[in-house]
């Protein structure tokens, strides 16, 4: 299993005003900057960076393809990932993400995934006017065009749906050929399976519990063998979950500096894609700092578990975590049972031991990639940096050890794939 | 992972079978409509499949939302609104497998 970070940059308003500091913006993206780079010299093999708009406080990561250019500037080996490029066409011109992300490829010397997603939110379909239930189509008919751009010479044009373009040759080219490793979000858990058949790599945030995954990765591969229908000109073949990180030297250490980030990471998550629904945002006017630490943390998990339907397993034992949960498997400490509860939830959060012991379940359900999200909430900056320097020293080192199997394993899946491979796991 | 094959209810095998022959042929459109009838049918016979349920675990989500809606209120049985007429490759493997899934869900609730 390799291992990557994921950036939201999350920037909460501070608690006691009304607007962020005139600074506060700039602060997160240096940190986020020197915590890549940091990342980069002990071995990470990935970072994902998102792209939002308009969702203040979770996510002030609107133009992916700069932030991810000034990383490559500072990095030498890690793989720069878009985590993912909006591709329906009222948000983003296919010929546009055609010539970023190959441009990113030619600076970063081939260091490009190709992540892909289509948004959920009402905030970001609305703000570019985009059908909610036309968008899977544009994120097809965007990402098929954008493909054809990025190998084509010259691209042949597209009378469809929703883009309209004459013939042209869509210049620079990238470096990766036929083009960089192509992903996709999964938010639902169907997108997995759709997926595999479509030739990309999963970028999952289905909370899946160890025993899940393990099926769910198995039939993903099964699929990518015997229904394939690559849209690429090269299939990648992965499945990756995103998750909350921290580590630290003691558990309760980890839990402490975790507290104001996972929560809040839930918390946001839930506000723009459930509860927005109900209640719009008022842009420019709320404060989901304050309210979030205004409610009791039960209350926001239950309200997301009943909204929209995923039992997250918030203790009120609803979930197929939680059916283990009062077993002899649960640790009997209440530190020791809170980091269990949110490992079976896919969180990666605890000492070295702990974290370790955690993530071996997901090793041995073969995920790929493990993406940890450590900037998010109120963590500080100097704590991220501490934890990625602890999981880099104390845990990364036996994972990569022992990828060559996973490796091994992947090469078996794989065998009698007739579509050309482009993936870096 | 179950397979279409594995479906114990015949009307929903067949359903999902043809769907799943529809989208190897290229006829997405066809898919879409084999699916949402599965799972228009699913609703009728198990509708306690897409409410959470304590004991299995399970996360079965509401339908998605891709060109085409099961309306369920102010009606005497669910309908299938179509919102296109057209539907791409990757609309029709997201209704398929939501359907798959479904159907696999309220089969281990028997």
């Amino acid at each position: 299993m390799k291992f990557g970070l994921f950036y939201e940059l999350q920037l909460p308003k501070p608690y006691d005003k009304e607007t962020w500091d005139a600074e506060d913006e700039h602060r997160i993206v240096k940190e986020a900057l020197e915590q890549i780079e940091f990342a980069d010299s002990l071995g990470f093999d990935y970072v994902f960076e998102v792209e939002h708009h308009f969702l203040e406080e979770y996510s002030h990561s609107s133009a992916p393809e700069v932030f991810l250019a000034a990383a490559s500037q500072r990095t030498k080996r890690i793989r720069l990932g878009h985590g993912i490029v909006l591709t329906p066409p009222p948000v983003n011109h296919p010929a546009r993400i055609a010539e970023r992300v190959a441009m990113l490829d030619l600076v970063s010397d081939g260091r490009v995934e190709f992540g892909t997603g289509e948004s959920s939110s009402d905030m970001e379909l609305g703000g570019f006017n985009v059908d909610r239930a036309a968008k899977k189509a544009m994120w097809e008919e965007g990402l098929r065009e954008t493909i054809k751009m990025m190998t084509g010479e010259p691209y042949c044009g597209v009378n469809g749906d929703y883009v309209q373009m004459p013939e042209r040759n869509v210049i620079p080219k990238p470096l990766q050929k036929p083009h960089p490793p192509l992903w996709v979000a999964c938010s639902r858990r169907e997108t997995l399976m759709v997926a595999a058949r479509m030739g990309l790599g999963a970028l999952s945030f289905a909370f899946d519990s160890p025993e899940e995954a393990t099926e769910r990765i198995a039939e993903y591969y099964r699929l990518v063998r015997e229904e394939p229908f690559p849209i690429g000109k090269a299939i990648n073949p992965a499945v990756a979950i995103v998750s909350t990180f921290m580590c630290a030297k003691t558990d309760e250490e980890a839990l402490m500096k975790a507290w104001l980030g996972g929560p809040f990471f839930a918390y946001s998550l839930a506000y723009y894609y459930v509860d927005a629904a109900q209640t719009p945002h008022r842009p420019g006017k709320q404060h989901l700092w304050r309210n979030f630490l205004n409610t009791p943390l039960e209350e926001h998990m239950r309200r997301l578990e009943q909204r929209a339907g995923i039992p997250l397993g918030a203790g009120t034992g609803e979930s197929q975590s939680q059916k283990i949960i009062g077993t002899e498997e649960e640790p009997k400490s209440e530190s020791q049972r809170a980091l269990w509860r949110a490992a079976r939830r896919g969180a990666t959060i605890g000492s070295p031991e702990f974290v370790s012991k955690s993530l071996k379940k997901y090793e041995d359900a073969h995920l790929d990639l493990m993406i940890l999200v450590a900037q998010c909430g109120m963590v500080k900056h100097d704590d991220i940096m501490e934890s990625i320097e602890l999981f880099a020293k104390e845990v990364m080192p036996e994972f990569k050890e022992r990828h060559a199997k996973q490796q091994e394993w992947r090469r078996e899946q794989l065998r009698g794939v007739e579509y050309p491979i482009n993936s870096t796991i | 992972m179950p397979k279409p094959a594995d479906i114990k209810n015949e009307k929903l095998r067949e359903l999902l079978s043809a769907a799943q022959s529809a989208i190897r042929s290229g006829d997405f459109t066809q898919s879409v409509r084999q699916s949402t009838e599965a799972v228009r049918q699913l609703l009728i016979m198990r509708p306690d499949v897409f409410t959470a349920d304590p004991l299995a675990g399970t996360r079965q989500a509401l339908p998605p939302v891709v060109g085409a809606r099961l309306v369920t209120e102010n009606v005497t049985e669910p309908q299938v609104i179509f919102d296109r007429e057209k539907f791409t490759m990757a609309e029709a493997m997201t209704w398929y497998q939501y359907a798959l899934e479904s159907v696999i869900t309220g089969e281990a609730r028997d």
